[in-house]
């Protein structure tokens, strides 16, 4: 399967665009022209608001950082808190769907019950409260609140497949041959559900790059850590849409949701390859 | 002498159907009774809602019955097990599927299929597992085995992953082999193959094997004896020869009448019949037969009739036949 | 008399085409078909049986080619029919019935509706009160009451979806209707009440029959002629009795020798060991010739013809050339 994923052509697209990031995020010190909040070099202090020049690609902010810089600098932030919130949350997805679904009963009812009350309350308002109450301004709060928000769709999905998978006679055969349930979860119905969990994961990633930036937007975050998202926080709160200050609010955006494509991209390219009917030729 | 080995008394298997209102039930399973010797090829002929697939998940505990008891060696095979119980009776009775592609997991390549029964009843160590894979495979007709260790079930053919079932329950030296249409999903020419390797590893192993199929004809050829079950019930048992040449219950012969039998004259007369196999959730009352029977009196609908004996070993859920 | 051949093939040849190559799932086929008669097509899965009754319908996918032959339906060749033409055609003059019911019939649409819609579809002068009167009589000739008109698919049992298939079929009173496994998915006494009622439909209409099937011993019981078919070609023909009491070629044999009998003794049965070749990679010479027990070397080297050993009856096999039958 890792061949016919590298054979497609929106894969490849997807990964190289998020490649390219992670490379960017990588090499940051040897990209970025400046530091993310360096306001002044040898030859005097930045200007502040400054449109895109020679000495300053992207311009500056009202603070007189380097918007390329910080673009640069921004992509570690995004990146790690975007696919650290998409693995926690996909795995904690996975575990309860899985258990849910295999073992039924009692404890499917109390963990769909549950994972019900997660699906019902609107993720965006749950997400904006909860990190409100939380005392911490950061990183961290954004990957935990994100992902006990975010597990819920997977679960249920998760859940229902492995119904599924679990009727097919194989499951059935490991059954009468004596195996142990445990090992029928991880080694009978966990390997044929791998294109599902691939795709819950990068839907998790995008929604926790999008959770992230939103968060970050409203001020939930670190303002003072250099993220996308808190460039967007910052470009806001000086009016940059108002003064037309397309260089500072447009690359952050469009990093977002180019980070996102990607993602999206390799998604559209698992769908194709574990539905025949829908792959091209 | 040969012993029983498998005996079922009086299993009933009924399913509830979910729905508004009162509880209904699909009665897959009404009173059934037979037993098994070892050694004998017992065939279990029926079409479908006959129950015969349920019997076969009822012995191997994917269900628990509902009435009677299921023995197997004296032993009860129901209820509670403890761990280790559970584990000699799995490797004592296995299963070959009807379908052999839904009973190969698609991810796995044969040889880690193939490990897995050596596994898990701790047949063999790590240094002998691969000898014993192989010399399983090759009994099953698949030499050289090497060959075929690192496939994945879709690069075998129907019959190939039939084969690779087979070698997978046979790996456990079982006594009891239930077979669930082994052969109604492969082709033509490779049906008979499979079918004279059940014979031929009952003859040199001695395992008794079930053999569930709807073909009366493929019953005749492999089985010692023959159990007709029809809507849920047993309605004929006895030897295969007797049971067909001379069939006692109007089911069974009907089953006789409409199975292709070119070597007999090309114009032979037929049983007519009118209806088909009736709703399990709603069975007729008395004898479940009644109603498409073609010597059904009115006492047939009132009461359901007792199995008798009606030569040496040949019983029938008939009363008015001869 | 010449007039007679409702359905003449001559050297059809369709199939596949992959990336690897082309797959001939009918290559070279040739055969005629009589006015009234009922013609079986045996063959077990992949020998192209089931490429042939589409093509012949001209419900080919699209990626399937036919790359050479003639097909004369009444003198008419259905290759290379307009679109106007074949629309005429299809149902009127041959119609289908398909294996499985269950995927063939509208699970949202009232039976009845599904017969007037076909009549309307391909006669669409009649009024839907024609349309209903002649869909009510094609559902008493499968024996199914007019109190089940109303109803859906899935309130009807295997058997009586399979019913109403045929009445479909037959409710144009084509001249051909070609069934491709109408009963496999049957369980034994519903099959014979179907197959019954075929046969008797069929004579009293006089229509022909392909039918198209992998139970031989069903197919010897009704069929008039019998065709086996292996890896895309015609291997034996001949009238159903001659076929069976004396099959010429080893695969038919083969095939023969994996129905055990209901009744006489019972001797060894054997089937036969390996598989059919793959299409992309075809043997030189006769393509049963991995899997035949009496083979030569002739047969590795050169490719059989199909030849004939009387006036009805032929095979594909070089063992006959010198008599050796």
């Amino acid at each position: 399967m890792l061949k016919l994923f590298i054979e497609n052509r929106k894969a490849l697209a997807g990964v190289i665009i998020l490649g390219l990031f992670i490379l960017m995020a990588l090499l940051a010190p040897l990209l970025a022209p400046y530091g993310p909040k360096q306001d002044s070099d040898e030859q005097g202090r930045f200007p502040l608001m400054a449109a895109p020049c020679d000495a300053h690609p992207l311009g500056t902010t009202n603070a007189g950082y380097d918007i390329l810089s910080q673009l640069i600098y921004g992509s570690r932030v995004t990146l790690t808190v975007g696919i650290l919130t998409g693995l926690l949350t996909s795995f904690i997805s996975l575990a309860v769907g899985l258990f849910s679904g295999y073992l039924k009963g009692a404890a499917d009812d109390v963990i769909s019950f549950i994972t019900n009350i997660f699906l019902v309350i609107p993720s965006l308002p749950l997400v904006i409260v909860v990190a409100s109450y939380v005392p911490m301004r950061g990183v961290v709060p954004i990957i935990v609140v994100l992902s006990l928000t975010g597990w819920a769709w997977g679960a249920r999905v998760v859940r229902a497949q492995v119904m599924s998978v679990g009727e097919r006679e194989f499951v059935k055969v490991a059954e009468v041959m004596g195996e142990n349930s445990l090992v029928i979860v991880f080694r009978e119905i966990l390997p044929n559900i791998i294109s599902l969990v691939m795709a819950i994961f990068f839907t998790s990633t995008i929604a926790a790059i999008i959770g992230e930036a939103t968060l970050e937007f409203i001020g939930l975050g670190n303002v003072s850590t250099v993220t996308w998202g808190t460039m967007l926080f910052w470009a806001q709160n000086n009016a940059a849409l108002l003064m037309n200050a397309w260089w500072w609010f447009l690359p952050p955006g469009l990093g977002i949701g180019l980070l996102g494509t990607s993602f999206a991209l390799m998604n559209f390219a698992i769908d194709e390859i574990s539905n025949p009917k829908i792959r091209k030729r | 002498m040969s012993e029983t080995i498998l005996e079922l008394r009086n299993v009933t298997k009924h399913f509830p159907v979910r729905g508004l209102g009162q509880k209904r039930f699909v009665h897959a399973m009404d009173g059934v009774s037979f037993s098994l010797n070892r050694g004998e090829i017992l065939s279990v002929v029926g079409e479908s809602g006959s129950g015969k697939t349920t019997t076969a998940k009822v012995i191997t505990r994917i269900y628990e019955s509902d009435a009677g008891s299921v023995v197997f060696q004296g032993k009860p095979v129901g209820g509670k097990l403890k761990h280790d119980k559970l584990l000699e009776y799995r490797s004592q009775v296995q299963m070959i599927f009807q379908d052999p592609f839904g009973a190969l997991n698609p991810t796995h390549t044969i040889g880690s299929i193939m490990e897995r029964p050596f596994v898990i009843h701790k047949l063999a160590g790590r240094k002998e597992l691969e000898a014993r894979i192989k010399d399983v495979l090759v009994q099953v007709g698949m030499d050289p085995p090497e060959q075929y260790m690192q496939k994945f079930p879709h690069e075998l053919s129907g019959g190939q992953r039939q084969r690779v079932n087979i070698a997978r329950a046979i790996a456990v030296d079982p006594l009891l082999l239930i077979a669930d249409e082994p052969t109604s999903m492969l082709d033509v020419s490779i049906k008979m193959i499979i079918m004279n390797m059940i014979k031929r590893f009952r003859d040199e192993k001695g395992i008794s094997y079930l053999y569930i199929t709807h073909d009366l004809a493929g019953a005749r050829y492999i089985a010692d004896r023959i159990v007709v079950m029809y809507a849920g019930m047993v309605m004929e048992t006895g030897p295969a020869e007797e049971v067909i040449s001379g069939a006692h219950h109007p089911y069974t012969r009907l089953l006789k009448s409409a199975a292709p039998q070119p070597e007999a004259n090309f114009n032979r007369a037929r049983l007519t019949t009118k209806g088909e196999i009736p709703s399990l959730i709603d069975p007729p009352s008395g004898c479940r037969f009644h109603p498409r029977c073609p010597i059904a009196r009115s006492e047939c609908s009132k009461l359901v009739p007792e199995i008798r004996e009606v030569s040496a070993g040949h019983f029938s859920r008939c009363r008015f036949s001869s | 008399m010449v007039d007679d051949v409702l359905l003449r093939i001559t050297n059809l040849e369709a199939g596949y085409r992959l990336r690897q190559g082309m797959i001939r799932a009918v290559d070279g086929i040739s055969l005629d078909l009589m006015k009234g008669e009922f013609l079986g097509i045996a063959g077990e899965s992949g020998c192209g049986k089931s490429t042939l009754a589409y093509t012949l319908m001209g419900l080919l996918e699209d990626n399937a080619e036919i790359t050479g032959g003639e097909v004369l339906f009444k003198g008419e060749n259905l290759l290379t029919l307009s679109r106007n033409r074949a629309k005429e055609i299809r149902w009127v003059d041959i119609s289908m019935v398909f294996q499985s019911a269950m995927n063939a019939l509208n699970p949202v649409l009232k039976i009845s509706e599904q017969l007037t819609d076909t009549v309307l579809t391909h006669l669409p002068g009649l009024t839907k009160a024609k349309a209903l009167d002649m869909a009510k009589k094609a559902l008493a000739l499968v024996d199914i009451s007019e109190d089940r008109l109303d109803a859906y698919p899935h309130q009807l049992s295997g058997g009586m979806k399979q019913r109403v298939m045929i009445a479909m079929a037959m409710i144009l009173e084509p001249d051909l209707i070609i069934m491709d496994e109408p009963t496999t998915a049957l369980d034994v006494v519903v099959q014979r009440t179907i197959i019954d009622k075929i046969s008797d439909l069929q004579k009293q209409f006089n229509f022909s029959v392909i039918f198209i099937t992998h139970d031989l011993s069903l197919l010897v019981e009704i069929s008039d002629k019998l065709v086996i078919m292996y890896s895309g070609q015609i291997v034996e023909s001949g009238p159903a009795e001659a076929v069976y009491r004396h099959p010429a070629h080893p695969y038919t044999r083969g095939l023969m020798n994996s129905f055990p009998p209901l009744s006489g003794p019972l001797l060894e049965f054997g089937g036969i060991p390996g598989r059919p070749p793959n299409f992309l990679d075809l043997p030189e010479g006769c393509r049963f010739y991995p899997r035949c027990p009496q083979r030569k070397d002739i047969c590795r080297q050169l490719p059989p013809e199909l030849l004939p050993l009387d006036e009805v009856h032929s095979a594909r096999c070089h063992l006959l050339k010198d008599g050796n039958a």
